[in-house]
């Protein structure tokens, strides 16, 4: 028997023959489901990936923890093929020490802040994601102390919280002021001093505080800010390091959590009730949480995250002339140490991928 | 009828507490009580510093100790200086705390009904985080230095005021009925039996109040850094991520403590050598 006859025998042979049919099947199967993908999702690769995120204070509201609050709970980062762990780093401030550690892959950091700690400690952080357009500060003064501008601070009590901000020197500085000009008092953390009238002016966070002051102490308030005034101010980023974005497999994962992250804030923008159902999930059940002063959080931070750059743009966008303004702000003022090279502490790529 | 002499309580011979006395204040530091806390000390920063430098930890958790030692002696007169303004506030602390504690332990220790009714507020206001009490204390005792030095007399009244009271009532019952058979009045019997007896109890207190002291000026100083003060360094510091410089303050702390402790002991072989001696009419 020749040999081609014995493969036909073989062939022939029905389990044989079932098993070949069952191979063909795979493959064609196979090369449908490589095809698929590839029309869908060109550049995403197959395997799911981990990734760790800290929000830097505790569970509430911001944009920057319901981006991701929202990601999670609407699957976006499931639909990006990742995993994320999501922590906080409550009232300690670990996680600026913790992401140069590599503990942590992302997160978050008042720009002003980031700035100073690269420029004066060297640490490699770097911005990939903007939220605040404008700063998160602001200085309530109570609508009965006839108080109508920043000029009006002059001889007044004024608070400061530990230390005196750039950008109110600057404010100040536009009304031709100086901190020499009224007396500086270092109030802490409770804005009952300004309803005591222990201070006339009360630096406040934007998102939060004036909530507090006007719903839940009854008071009649209203606020400064510096932005208003032309002093450069940014809020909140996304930062990961240098030493983070020099892995490939990293670049790819940020890639995705970004992208996931842009989808959540302009959902969180086009539905900020769906969003706080999202955040309700991730905050601490004991005591309650106040939604109407979640929301307040959300809504002013949503204001404050949307300008006619991110407009033009898209959200989380950022420029380096921003950056370049607010660190020179730092600098004059003495928050700065060392001048700051900006254009290797931020990297916009990633943005500039997912809003093409 | 048989009648006894009266003493004398002015040039009466307090009786010895039951705890040990030194009969001389030996106040000569010798080898043998500096040398094992600084080789201890050594030995610690060496392991510190092989485990930051061979195990590879990020000097943004753990600073090498010999940079610590360098910014440490590099910015001395900040540290110093800070320092001073800590112990200000500590000291102030001790002294208000220390002196509340003793007159309450004094009042307490002659009244069942006194202590019955302060024991337990002493016990809840013991029991009260601190932290949680510096918002208000700025609310109530204003923005400077009065709302530091309360949390710093707040921390340490509580040690003073119980071994006080064991102090005060730390007397041999032989004696009380004693005093009580010659006439002798309530502040004679306090003066020449409790207060004696009380002073070991009240130095072992104070070498607990002492640090505690100055871990109550530390917090306060987080929360009103614009101030000055080790905290406030350790705070900013912290919050720039400059470790080497939240560890020096630490090490200046160190410094403070370790002197402040001895300083007790001192004042504790000295005040219980001159008690040691007769009592004199004066």
């Amino acid at each position: 028997m020749s040999a081609l006859a014995r493969f036909s025998n073989i062939f022939r042979r029905r389990g044989v023959r079932a098993g070949l049919l069952l191979l063909v099947c795979l493959g064609l199967i196979g090369a449908l489901a490589a095809a698929c993908g590839d029309s869908s999702d060109s550049d995403r690769p197959g395997d799911t990936l981990q990734m760790t995120y800290m929000g830097g204070f505790v569970p509430q509201s911001n944009l920057p923890f319901v981006a991701v609050y929202v990601a999670e709970d609407q699957g976006f980062f499931a639909d990006e093929g990742l995993e994320v762990d999501i922590q906080h780093a409550g009232f300690t401030g670990s996680h600026k020490s913790l992401i140069l550690a590599g503990e942590i892959d992302i997160t978050t950091l008042p720009a002003s802040e980031m700035l100073e700690v690269r420029a004066n400690s060297g640490a490699p952080y770097v911005a990939v994601m903007l939220f605040g357009q404008r700063g998160d500060f602001g200085y309530a003064v109570l609508n009965s102390s006839g108080i109508e501008s920043p000029a009006d601070f002059a001889g007044r009590n004024v608070g400061y919280k530990g230390i005196v901000q750039s950008e109110f020197h600057a404010m100040l500085a536009a009304h031709n002021l100086t901190t020499a000009d009224m007396n500086m008092i270092d109030v802490g953390f409770n804005p009952v001093v300004l309803v005591e009238q222990q201070v006339d002016v009360y630096p406040v966070f934007l998102s939060n505080e004036p909530d507090t002051l006007s719903r839940n102490l009854n008071q009649d308030i209203s606020v400064f800010e510096a932005a208003d005034y032309g002093v450069p101010t940014l809020g909140v980023v996304y930062l990961v390091t240098e030493e983070f974005l020099q892995d490939e497999t990293n670049r790819e994962k940020l890639t995705r959590f970004l992208r996931a992250t842009v989808r959540a804030f302009e959902f969180s923008v086009d539905d900020p009730a769906a969003a706080i159902e999202s955040t309700e999930k991730f905050l601490a059940e004991d005591p309650p949480p106040d939604l109407v002063h979640e929301r307040f959080i959300l809504d002013t931070e949503i204001a404050n995250a949307l300008s006619d750059l991110t407009r033009a743009n898209g959200v989380g966008w950022f420029t380096q002339q921003q950056f370049r303004a607010l660190a020179d702000v730092l600098f004059d003022y003495g928050a700065l140490e060392n001048p700051i090279d900006v254009e290797s502490a931020i990297d916009r790529s990633f943005l500039e991928d997912i809003h093409r | 009828m048989i009648s006894e002499p009266v003493p004398d309580l002015d040039t009466f011979d307090a009786p010895e507490p039951r705890s040990r006395r030194l009969s001389r204040p030996d106040l000569r530091p010798t080898l043998t009580w500096i040398l094992p806390p600084l080789v201890a000390l050594l030995l610690l920063a060496v392991a510190v510093e092989l485990w930051v430098r061979l195990g590879d930890v990020s000097i943004w958790l753990m600073p090498r100790p010999t940079a610590v030692v360098e910014s440490f002696f590099v910015d001395f007169g900040r540290y110093f200086n800070e320092g001073l303004k800590t112990l200000a506030v500590s000291l102030g602390g001790l002294a208000i705390g220390t002196a509340a504690a003793t007159l309450l332990a004094a009042g307490v220790a002659h009244s069942q009904m006194l202590e019955r009714a302060v024991l337990p507020i002493a016990i809840m206001v013991k029991v009260t985080p601190v932290v949680a009490l510096i918002p208000l204390f700025i609310i109530w005792l204003g923005h400077g230095w009065n709302p530091k030095i309360a949390i710093a007399a707040l921390i340490t009244y509580f040690p003073v005021l119980i071994n006080a009271i064991a102090g005060f009532r730390d007397v041999d019952p032989r004696m009380h009925d004693f005093f009580r058979s010659v006439n002798a009045s309530t502040w004679e019997i306090f003066r020449h039996l409790r207060w004696p007896a009380a002073v070991p109890y009240l130095f072992a207190s104070l070498k607990i109040s002492v640090t505690l002291s100055l871990i109550g000026a530390v917090v306060a100083e987080f929360f009103l850094s614009g101030q000055g003060g080790l905290g406030a360094v350790i705070w900013i510091e912290q919050n720039s991520l400059r470790l080497e410089q939240v560890f020096a303050s630490v090490l200046m702390l160190t410094v403070i403590g370790v002197t402040l402790s001895t300083a007790v002991v001192v004042a504790e072989r000295l005040f219980s050598w001159r008690l040691d001696q007769p009592v004199t009419a004066s």
